[in-house]
């Protein structure tokens, strides 16, 4: 019983597409899962009670159950009710509301590093609370955060694996039906195994771009 | 942890153990000298695997490994395997046989060897008698844009569909049970599978079940062993000359399904 590699080379283009929607789901849903963390956050540290404590049962139900499962809810239980979602969108729905709910534990971490000399020269220049966000809070969030932020993303690119159970093509998908019909399970998943470590630089690379383009971060990609 | 996530755990650890040195085969001196032969069989495929009552694999392929370890006077030892980590328990040497309606196709024979068959099947149109996007009364019907298929991974209804109704829309799911709630809760109006497959399972769902008439095609099944290793496999291939011979194989089959095989398998003493 030998390897032969050369019989699995058919399915590799396959394979790209599915490392590139991979890529893309864990991208959308990070930045959905960012900009819901990020708005977690404010209201946490400066919401009024009723608020706060929505977002900490948001938070709560988010991270004190496994993601497979609210997938499942989502996917499984939702049509029940009459609502049908189709696979990509039961996934990055899910994945998204996931990441926000991690994500606002960890952005909320970076609120305090937040001078308050600078908040109180945002209020003097009429920044809107908007305005206060974008352009003073979240660059400290992101600058302290961003090791956090960056292990969290990293996370979400190998766990859009789990979209494959609900019918969506990505890379783990497209490896399991190749290995249904070839039977070349050793050849396929070391390949997808190599495909997922290029994908984790891949994603490290673009944050390190993400961060050093809009919030000046400097950090190291490796 | 899911089971999902087990499964595909148990892959990638038997993948990885696999890779350092593709262990070879035990022969079938090997097999005689300890007295057990190792089945590999899938719990989640009723009747063919299952769980009984006392939670022990049992079914129409555990009778068989059964009987083939009595007629070979060895011990069985079951092996629970899942459809990804299958082949990688039979490449790591975790098993002698595996089971588990492994159709027989061309991709598959360059990496295992097959016995002569066990069984057939025959690969038919599963439906709802109402509730569908459009009216499903012949499998021309599927070929329509309208048309939502559901199917399990790398099943032999997916190259039917490519090639017979390939406007249809076709979601991929990981495994029946996924598959027959899709169909259930309208998120899908048919599936392409042999009915072997889904007799069994699909009665645990609510649902007025429709099962075409016309057979699309029939498939072979036998039992897989590691590539090469023919001294296993040309014993294997006259006790199961023997079991068809004696009705074993027949009678099992009508004790699990309650019906004949739909596609008998001739009877040959050539192999």
């Amino acid at each position: 019983m030998t390897l032969q590699y050369g019989q699995i080379l058919q399915y590799l283009p396959d394979f790209l597409l599915g490392a590139l929607m991979a890529l893309w789901i864990a991208g959308l849903a990070f930045a959905g899962g960012l900009l819901i963390g990020l708005f977690g956050a404010a209201a946490l540290t400066y919401g009024a009670w009723p608020l706060r404590a929505a977002v900490t049962a948001y938070v709560r139900f988010f991270t004190y159950t496994p993601q497979l499962v609210q997938i499942f809810f989502l996917f499984f239980a939702l049509p029940e009710a009459g609502i049908i979602l189709s696979p990509i969108t039961a996934v990055l729905i899910g994945m998204t509301l996931n990441a926000g709910a991690y994500l606002t534990e960890i952005e909320r971490a970076g609120f305090t590093s937040v001078p308050q000399a600078e908040l109180d020269a945002a209020e003097t220049l009429g920044f809107s609370r908007l305005q206060t966000i974008w352009y003073v809070i979240a660059p400290h969030v992101v600058r302290a955060l961003y090791p956090a932020l960056s292990s969290h993303y990293i996370i979400m690119t190998l766990g859009t694996s789990m979209a494959a159970i609900f019918g969506v093509e990505e890379l783990t998908g497209r490896a399991l039906n190749a290995n249904a019909i070839s039977f070349r399970s050793v050849e396929i998943f070391s390949v997808v195994a190599v495909m997922y470590i290029v994908l984790t630089i891949i994603a490290s690379t673009l944050l390190w771009l993400v961060g050093r383009w809009l919030f000046r971060v400097k950090a190291k990609v490796f | 942890m899911s089971a999902f996530d087990r499964r595909h755990l148990f892959a990638l650890a038997a993948a990885a153990t696999a890779l350092p040195a593709l262990a070879e085969a035990r022969p079938l001196a090997e097999v005689l000298s300890s007295r057990r032969l190792r089945a590999g069989i899938n719990p989640t495929l009723p009747p063919m695997g299952l769980f009984n009552e006392r939670n022990q694999i049992d079914g129409f392929d555990a009778d068989i490994a059964r009987e083939i370890a009595r007629r070979m006077n060895v011990e069985l030892e079951i092996v629970q395997v899942g459809s990804p980590d299958r082949i990688p328990f039979l490449q790591a040497d975790r098993i002698d046989i595996v089971l588990g309606s492994i159709t027989r196709t061309v991709e598959r024979a360059l990496v295992i060897d097959y016995t002569v068959p066990l069984h057939t099947q025959s690969m038919v149109v599963l439906t709802k008698a109402t509730g569908t996007a459009v009216p499903i009364n012949t499998p021309a019907d599927l070929n329509n844009r309208a048309v939502r298929l559901v199917q399990v991974r790398g099943t032999v209804g997916i190259p039917w569909i490519q090639a017979n109704a390939a406007q249809a829309q076709v979601t991929l799911l990981d495994n029946y049970p996924d598959c027959f709630r899709a169909l259930a809760q309208g998120r899908a109006d048919a599936m392409v599978d042999v009915a072997e497959s889904v007799v069994i399972p699909m009665r645990n769902f609510p649902v007025q079940w429709k099962i075409l008439d016309q057979v699309l095609a029939s498939f072979w099944v036998g039992i897989g062993v590691q590539k090469g290793n023919s001294s296993l496999r040309d014993v294997l291939n006259v006790v199961l000359f023997e079991m068809h011979r004696s009705g074993f194989v027949n009678t099992t089959w009508e004790k699990y399904f309650g019906t004949p095989m739909t596609t008998p398998i001739p009877f040959n003493p050539m192999f």
